[in-house]
């Protein structure tokens, strides 16, 4: 018989109790500043100013006051919070079934294909005659592009081919846009596929939060489910099988939930960079680096950068450049340097 | 302990990319008994363990669990009866040990629920048996290739399988813990488990097994007691090596004495 040992519930389970403790307090954190955040940008902005003005102006000209509220600053603050969250996520799903650090949501090719999708209506003029043009077109793209993804994955979804068609999918979309701009009807429409390109929260409605949430929401079901399956896969594909996981499910599931929510946040804001790569990264060692912990902590996380990035940009455009400051070009400013210090942290530990 | 049979392999095939790398097998495992799978590299060792592990699909023959076809239990049910280690024992994030052998709790868990005593304890047991409870908080990167190999086996253990699927579980292991890990294997199957287990050293294999399962090229050529199936011909045969065969206290001792590959020239 196999030696029993005394049963010591305590031991284990306090093990266990630290950890659940430490895990509410991250989340709590996170909760608490993306609360902050979002307070904060609801309040600043270009038509008023500091932290205060918003509320001065409910004072004096309650109307207009509640005009920014509601068209102006509600929508983009729940914008940057959805895309947020939706980068941060998935690129915590994509790193953990991948299982490769320097993955991110734009791997794969659903931020580029949304783009091209995007740009094609602009391009084709749609977009001017009608207003949704542009987002619906964005997430056609990304349809398109998640179906090639699969038939270039075949039935086993392997790693390395799928890392590699998302390769194909992404020069090909890049191609395709540069096309488009090559033959733009004119210097006009160019920059505003370029602008549009870029990433940018301005001047967004209600009716883009409503279009962005349903996908995103559904996207965000398909993705939070994945979190056992993720811990299994830390030990690779095999042993996740006879842990009772379907794993090529598990990939296809990964990818649709990610296209959905991304190609989503892509249509309305255009493309934004490296958040997907960074919250995920900082965040795993919080987490005592477990897939499934990572996940709400990486939502939460990449809705707390989203919002901070774009309040960011708020203020930069106000006191420093002037002319408006693309969110997407701000957090490119910044991950793409992380990204080095990461590919160095890495070399180092030779991994 | 004469029990039922845990483990019913009926004639199957497998072809990998339409090479054929078992071509019908057969083996049936009681409970309590522990089989040891030999074979040259390549002999198909580890596609009959895939295989077992559902994880390599057959093109032709059934396999029971417990008197229950193989097609018939959904993955969840699979993976609650069979525990697999696999040759790949990479584990991709630093996760503490303790968290790693959790994982092996992953087939009893309810939906959304956290683990429960009972897994702690599982948990618990699986650590004490493999030498590792000290390690449980230290991360596996910080690990050596030996004692890694254990968390693996730990893992596995957690799992409490009725089937037992070990692909060299003594690679990378001292000798203290390689002697252990097979006796581990014994009081399992003491307890009522049926284990398979791949083996390059033909000593521990002859001793720590009830039975030895020979391999070459997707055939199996032998299964029997180890002393019948351990003879200096077959060795030849199969694995092209001249062995030194004795009996120490009472044991068999197989030395690999020359290679004779070098003469066959082929």
């Amino acid at each position: 018989m196999t030696q029993t040992l005394p049963i010591d519930p305590s031991a284990p389970l306090s093990g266990a109790n630290t950890r659940e403790v430490r895990a509410a307090i991250l989340l709590g954190a996170l909760t608490a500043a993306l609360l902050v955040l979002i307070i904060l940008s609801l309040l600043v902005g270009r038509r008023t100013s500091g932290v205060g003005g918003l509320i001065d102006l409910f004072a004096t000209d309650p109307e207009t006051a509640w005009l920014i509220f509601s068209e102006v600053r509600l929508p983009r603050t729940m914008l940057t919070v959805i895309v947020g969250a939706t980068l941060g996520l998935s690129g915590a799903v994509l790193q953990g079934v991948l299982r490769n650090p320097l993955a991110e949501p734009a791997l794969l090719g659903a931020s580029s294909s949304a783009a091209l999708g995007a740009v094609v209506m602009f391009y084709f003029g749609v977009s001017g005659a009608f207003g949704f043009a542009l987002p619906l077109g964005g997430m056609v793209g990304t349809l398109a592009a998640t179906a090639l993804l699969f038939i270039l994955g075949g039935r086993a979804q392997d790693t390395l081919t799928l890392i590699l068609a998302g390769v194909a999918i992404n020069s090909l979309t890049a191609a395709l846009t540069s096309l488009a701009l090559n033959f733009a009807p004119s210097p006009y429409a160019a920059l505003e596929i370029v602008f549009w390109i870029l990433g940018s929260f301005a001047d967004r409605s209600m009716e883009h939060v409503w279009l962005a949430l349903a996908p995103s929401l559904v996207g965000w079901a398909l993705l939070l489910g994945l979190g056992r399956a993720l811990d299994a896969l830390t030990l690779g594909e095999d042993t996740a099988a006879t842990l009772g996981f379907d794993v090529p499910a598990v990939k296809r599931r990964a990818i649709i939930g990610a296209a959905c929510a991304v190609g989503a946040a892509v249509s309305v804001t255009g493309v934004i960079s490296f958040v997907g790569l960074v919250v995920p990264h900082v965040l795993r060692p919080l987490v005592g680096y477990r897939p499934s912990r990572l996940l709400a902590a990486s939502t939460i996380g990449g809705a707390v950068l989203m919002t901070a990035a774009d309040i960011g940009v708020r203020a930069l455009t106000a006191t420093v450049t002037g002319l408006e400051l693309k969110v997407g070009v701000l957090t490119a400013l910044i991950g793409a340097p992380f990204f080095l210090h990461l590919l160095l942290v890495l070399r180092r530990a030779g991994t | 302990m004469t029990a039922a049979v845990a483990l019913d392999v009926r004639s199957i095939h497998v072809a990998l990319d339409e090479r054929r790398v078992l071509e019908d097998v057969s083996l049936s495992v009681g409970a309590g008994s522990v089989v040891g799978l030999v074979g040259p590299n390549g002999a198909g060792k580890t596609t009959l363990l895939r295989a077992v592990a559902g994880i390599a699909p057959l093109s032709a023959g059934t396999i029971s669990v417990n008197g229950c076809p193989h097609a018939r239990l959904s993955r969840a049910e699979r993976a609650k009866m069979i525990g697999y280690l696999p040759q790949d024992r990479a584990v991709h994030w630093p996760l503490t040990v303790r968290r790693i052998v959790e994982l092996g709790r992953l087939p009893h868990l309810e939906p959304w629920r956290a683990v429960t005593a009972m897994d702690a304890a599982a948990v618990r047991q699986a650590l004490h048996d493999t030498d590792i409870l000290a390690l449980a908080e230290r991360s596996i990167s910080t690990l050596s290739g030996g004692e890694a190999a254990r968390v693996a086996i730990a893992r596995m253990l957690a799992g409490e399988p009725k089937v037992i699927l070990a692909d060299e579980p003594t690679a990378g292991l001292d000798p203290a813990h390689k002697l252990e890990v097979l006796a581990l294997f014994r009081r399992l199957a003491g307890a009522g488990r049926a284990v398979v287990t791949a083996l390059h050293d033909l000593t521990l294999a002859a001793r720590y097994c009830d039975r030895i399962v020979m391999l070459q090229s997707g055939r199996m050529v032998a299964d029997g007691a180890p002393q019948d199936v351990f003879s200096a011909p077959l060795l030849s045969a199969v694995f092209g090596i001249d062995a030194k065969i004795a009996k120490l206290a009472d044991e068999l001792v197989i030395l690999p004495w020359a290679s004779r590959r070098a003469d066959s020239a082929d």
